[in-house]
């Protein structure tokens, strides 16, 4: 059997939903299940990826993931380490990126990445070898003395992607990587979720692109309302219709008719 | 602690090697120097020095000659006495309000008889001494004090056979110019702590608030760094960076003090320990005011939001450094009062009335206050709700 590098065990995160809050959701609940005894594992050498609708509770599962914010119920597990127990090891082990995680503009990315590289207790001469690979692979030495702030929106995608794996995690999980990218930008972070998966990393990525899942991944989970409703590898799921559809199909036996 | 010092060490570059942060953290101190100097223009006349060396001019009218052994200075004062006839007592006075005279006593002709005459049984009236003064000038101060002081030792040693200023108001010679530079000199206080203030406030808004704005901070909380080192780091960094601008504003404060008080730089009555004083004091404010402000800025969501929640701290500040020359509270109840304490171990030092023990109060309370407030921002860190708030 493959190795399990990640494993979400019944996970359950509920928010308490301010005043403001409750008039945006337009709801009287005081508390919002974000994520409802979600559970599935990611295996090592493999792409899964994570659909669902807005609000379906999937950042709200990676950000538990990344130790970000702490799980109300259930547990995660990244390399053996539990969230819970032992967040430090797991942060470690984990490569983090968001549309909304950006790198300080008033840095260069070489420094940037050397400041990384530090806070993860890498080795100067190991830092430094991986630096020129990482940089060469993904043409990052062109800019790599230009501070964040002067780098064309490509660029600096590029650059917080190899930032985010200069530790060589041994999973990086993205949230919605090409979201509010425009086709150029969102091709290079397709180039490299391909490349690292040549390379055979490990990757959970949450999307609502379907082309990206189809594209990219091994496993497909979908989740509506913080459940997990139906996990498979992609190609049995997409044997009979393309991923659009099956969605479509399990999002109206959930929800009934879309509205 | 290595990752305490490597974020310490980003968030210095990150200050330190921008123009315009720099900018902002030199201004405050460019401000004082030249809000001052212009005030001393403006008000150029409070007083002469108050050294030993220095010499007082008191003008004496019917001074009884056993009283002239005060005149020694009791072995401290260089006084020098004017006994002329020849000027009016409206031109003694006029001296004293100038600034050319340390004060002016006027005695009751035959003084000394009517005072041993004298019987606190209402059949004669007790002879009079009147000083005139000028409370706004330290000279006159200390000479009044001194008088008074030798006065009273001679009236317990006889048991009460005059009165001094019996005749109420009217004989401190202050001038209007010269009780506003006083005031000015009460409010220095207050526009040295804005300033401080607004020098912490642009790193400390910009250090957390800003990172959270910008999505950077979750960058750096998906690494291994523990919250608390990760505050820590910042904190420190700010202080530092706090301190510099500090420093600027020290050094702003010290150059334009001979203009402000319209003095030559060697006459300015201040020594190295009132300078000390004074730095160890903004020292103080600033490590205080990085905490608070951190933490303001930790709890806002945007740059903006820190800027605007750190409007009422700053209003309170204004008002307990004005509190402190409005209101003098008596004894040490004060120095128990955070910032309101700092403020007036800084008015007692411009003052020339320092307190140590207060000022050893006061660093003990901001110290602690300090500790607690660094042990409060790690734990905010920590928290996902204010680190993530929607
Ligand atoms: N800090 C928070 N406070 C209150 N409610 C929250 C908070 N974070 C998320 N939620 C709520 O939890 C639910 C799940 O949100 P989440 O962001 O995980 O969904 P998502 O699947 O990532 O959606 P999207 O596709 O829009 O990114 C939503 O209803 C959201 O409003
Ligand atoms: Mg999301």
């Amino acid at each position: 059997m493959e190795q399990e590098i990640l494993k979400v065990e019944n996970l359950t995160k509920k928010f308490r939903l301010s005043l403001r809050q409750r008039k945006i959701e337009k709801t009287a609940a005081k508390e919002k299940i974000a994520v409802n005894g979600l559970s599935f594992s990611v295996n090592e050498g493999e792409i899964y990826g994570l659909l669902g609708p807005n609000g379906a509770g999937k950042t709200t599962t990676l950000r538990t993931i990344a130790t970000l914010i702490r799980p109300d119920g259930g547990d995660v597990y990244v390399g053996g380490a539990s969230v819970v127990h032992d967040p430090g090891a797991v942060r470690r082990q984990i490569g983090f990126l968001t549309g909304d995680l950006k790198l300080e503009e008033f840095f260069t990315p070489g420094y940037l990445f050397d400041f990384f590289s530090e806070l993860h207790g890498i080795p100067a001469d190991v830092a430094r070898e991986r630096k020129k690979y990482l940089f060469d692979k993904f043409g990052i030495n062109a800019f790599a003395e230009v501070k964040v702030g002067d780098l064309s929106t490509g660029m600096k995608q590029k650059a917080s992607l190899v930032i985010s794996i200069v530790h060589d995690p041994k999973i990086i999980v993205f949230d919605e990587p090409t979201n509010g990218l425009d086709v150029l930008t969102a091709r290079t972070v397709t180039d490299f979720l391909e490349e690292l998966k040549k390379d055979k990393k490990t990757v959970l990525l949450s999307t609502h692109i379907f082309s990206l899942v189809e594209k990219l991944c091994d496993r497909v989970g979908i989740i509506i309302d913080g459940k997990m409703i139906c996990e498979d590898r992609l190609d049995v799921l997409t044997a009979e219709k393309n991923l659009e559809d099956v969605f479509f199909d399990v999002y109206r036996t959930v929800k009934g008719d879309i509205v | 602690m290595k990752d305490i010092l490597i974020i310490f060490k980003k968030e210095l570059k990150r200050f330190l090697t921008d123009p315009r942060m720099l900018a902002t953290l030199l201004l405050p101190g460019v401000l004082i120097f030249c809000i001052y100097s212009l005030m001393g223009t403006f008000f150029q006349d409070l007083t002469t020095g108050s050294g030993t060396n220095a010499q007082y001019v008191v003008f004496i009218d019917n001074q009884p000659s056993e009283f002239s052994q005060f005149n020694d200075g009791g072995g401290v004062y260089n006084i020098s006495v004017n006994q002329d006839a020849a000027l009016s007592s409206e031109e003694k006075k006029e001296k004293v309000k100038s600034g050319e005279a340390a004060c002016y006593i006027v005695y009751e002709e035959d003084f000394y008889e009517k005072m041993t005459a004298y019987e606190p049984d209402g059949t004669l009236s007790a002879p009079q001494v009147e000083i005139y003064y000028d409370s706004t000038a330290t000279a006159s101060q200390t000479m009044y004090s001194y008088y008074i002081a030798c006065l009273d030792a001679f009236e317990q040693s006889i048991a009460n056979k005059f009165d001094v200023n019996a005749g109420g108001e009217g004989y401190d010679l202050a001038s209007e110019t010269e009780l506003t530079t006083y005031i000015l000199g009460m409010i220095l206080p207050m526009i040295l702590n804005t300033l401080l203030v607004a020098g912490c406030m642009s790193v400390a808004a910009e250090s957390v608030a800003g990172e959270k704005e910008r999505g950077t901070i979750a960058t750096l909380l998906v690494t291994p760094v523990g919250r608390s080192h990760l505050a820590l780091g910042k904190v420190l960094a700010l202080a530092l960076v706090a301190l510099i601008s500090a420093a600027a504003s020290f050094l702003g404060l010290i150059f334009s003090l001979p203009q402000l008080l319209g003095l030559e730089f060697s006459a300015v009555p201040y020594g190295v320990g009132d300078y000390f004083s004074i730095l160890v004091i903004i020292v103080m404010n600033v490590l205080l005011f990085t905490v608070i402000l951190t933490m303001i800025s930790t709890f806002a969501k945007s740059v903006k939001e820190a800027n605007g929640l750190a409007t009422p701290f700053m209003i309170l500040l204004i008002v307990l450094s004005l509190m402190s020359s409005i209101i003098p509270i008596s004894g040490l109840t004060g120095y128990f009062i955070p910032i309101f304490n700092s403020v007036l171990c800084l008015t007692s030092v411009i003052t020339l009335s320092f307190n140590p023990l207060g000022f050893f109060i006061t660093l003990a309370i901001n110290l602690v206050l300090f500790g607690l407030g660094v042990f409060a921002l790690a734990k905010m860190f920590s928290s996902e709700k204010i680190m993530f708030n929607k």
